[in-house]
C-alpha cells in the first residue's frame, strides 16, 4: 500500500489541470513521467531554469514535505504547472532540426515565459455544471502569443 | 513590440551572434567570480546574497542588452532595463542555438502534425549513458493530455478537453528515471491510467 495514498498534497494535485510535456513517457499505462514547473522557489526541492522559472526536482519529496508543512515559503499545489510526459532529442538531433528551420529559438525572461506560456496553458474557466475547462485546450493561443511577441508572424 | 522584436530576430550574422554570446558568457564568469570572492560571503545570509547577486547579474539579461544595442532595438533594451530594476518584466529575442531555458516555437503549422503549434521550454540537458552524448530534457507547453493519451494528434477532443490527474488508488510519478515501482492509477476523465512511484 502506498504511503502516498492518503497524502493531502497528492489529493490536491489531482484536481489540477495538466499539460502534455511531450510524447516520451506516455506510452506505458503504468509508467508516466510528470514535470512540475513553478514561478516560486522552494530551496532544496527546486532548480532554477531561468530566473523566475523553477522545476521541481523531486515531486514526491515535495508532496511528502508540504503535506505536513505549509506557509509562505512552501509550494502549494496551485503554484505548480504540471506536464505529463516530456520530449527529448538524441545528441545533435535538435540542432539539426533547428538548422533546417523546424524550430524558432528564443531567449526570454521568466516573466515572458510565465505570461506567454504557462498562463495560456493552465488558465481554465468553470462551466455552469462546475467542470473546469482549459481556455486554450489545443495550445494555439500560447503558440500564437509566442509568435506575435517574438515577431515571427505577420 | 513586434517590429522591434522582429528586427532583433532578423539579425543573421552568425559571427555577430557568436561574439555576443561569448562576450556575455565571459562577462558573467567575471561577475560571478568576483561575487564569490567577497569576504562577507562567510556571513549567515551569504547564500541568500549570492543568489540575489547571481540573479542581478543574469547573463541572459546582459546578452539581451548587447543584442538590443547591436540591433538598435530600443524596445528590447527598455524591457531588459525594466526587468533588471523591477523583475517580472517580459522580454524576448531570437537565438541561433538551443540552450537551457531557451524556448522553441514550432514553425510547422500542419494541423496533422503532433508538433504543430507547439511551444517548448528547454529544461536542460542530461548526460546519457554513452560517453560525450547529451540529451535535452524539455517540456512542451500547450497540449491536451487526453488527446495525447489517445495518440490522437488531430487536435480533436470529444468532451471535456480537460485531463484531471486524479489517482484513485495510489499516487506517484517518475521524474528522474530512477528505479521505481509501478502502481495503477485511474483517472476519472480520459483514457489514461498509470503512474510510477519514484522511490519506495
Amino acid at each position: 500500500m502506498s504511503r502516498r495514498k492518503n497524502n493531502l498534497y497528492w489529493n490536491a494535485l489531482s484536481s489540477e489541470v495538466v499539460g502534455i510535456g511531450g510524447p516520451v513517457g506516455l506510452s506505458s499505462p503504468h509508467d508516466r513521467s510528470v514535470i512540475a514547473l513553478t514561478t516560486k522557489e522552494q530551496p532544496g526541492l527546486t532548480d532554477e531554469i531561468v530566473p523566475g522559472i523553477h522545476v521541481v526536482t523531486d515531486l514526491d519529496s515535495l508532496a511528502l514535505m508540504n503535506s505536513k508543512f505549509t506557509g509562505p515559503g512552501t509550494l502549494a499545489p496551485s503554484d505548480l504547472c504540471l506536464f505529463v510526459g516530456y520530449s527529448g532529442w538524441a545528441p545533435g538531433q535538435l540542432q539539426s532540426e533547428i538548422d533546417v528551420g523546424f524550430w524558432n529559438v528564443a531567449s526570454a525572461s521568466g516573466g515572458f515565459i510565465r505570461d506567454s506560456m504557462f498562463r495560456n496553458v493552465m488558465d481554465t474557466i468553470v462551466d455552469p455544471d462546475g467542470k473546469r475547462r482549459p481556455i486554450d485546450a489545443h495550445g494555439f493561443r500560447a503558440w500564437a502569443s509566442m509568435c506575435a511577441n517574438l515577431g515571427l508572424q505577420d | 513590440m513586434r517590429a522591434n522584436a522582429n528586427s532583433a530576430h532578423r539579425v543573421s550574422a552568425p559571427r555577430l551572434r557568436a561574439r555576443v554570446a561569448r562576450d556575455a558568457a565571459n562577462h558573467a564568469r567575471r561577475l560571478l567570480t568576483t561575487s564569490r570572492a567577497r569576504p562577507e560571503d562567510a556571513n549567515d545570509d551569504a547564500d541568500e546574497r549570492a543568489r540575489e547577486g547571481e540573479r542581478a547579474m543574469d547573463w541572459r539579461q546582459f546578452r539581451a542588452r548587447l543584442i538590443a544595442k547591436e540591433t538598435s532595438n530600443e524596445t528590447l533594451a527598455a524591457r531588459v532595463d525594466a526587468a533588471a530594476g523591477e523583475g517580472g518584466v517580459a522580454w524576448a529575442h531570437g537565438l541561433v542555438n538551443a540552450e537551457k531555458g531557451a524556448i522553441l516555437v514550432a514553425r510547422d503549422e500542419d494541423a496533422a502534425s503532433f508538433w504543430s503549434h507547439v511551444v517548448i521550454l528547454l529544461l536542460g540537458e542530461t548526460r546519457s549513458t554513452s560517453r560525450s552524448s547529451r540529451v535535452f530534457e524539455v517540456v512542451m507547453g500547450p497540449r491536451n493530455a487526453r488527446e495525447a493519451a489517445r495518440g490522437d494528434s488531430s487536435g480533436q477532443t470529444d468532451d471535456d478537453s480537460l485531463f484531471l490527474f486524479a489517482p484513485r488508488r495510489s499516487h506517484g510519478v517518475r521524474f528522474d528515471g530512477s528505479d521505481h515501482q509501478s502502481h495503477q492509477v485511474d483517472h476519472p476523465v480520459g483514457g489514461v491510467s498509470g503512474g510510477v512511484e519514484a522511490k519506495e
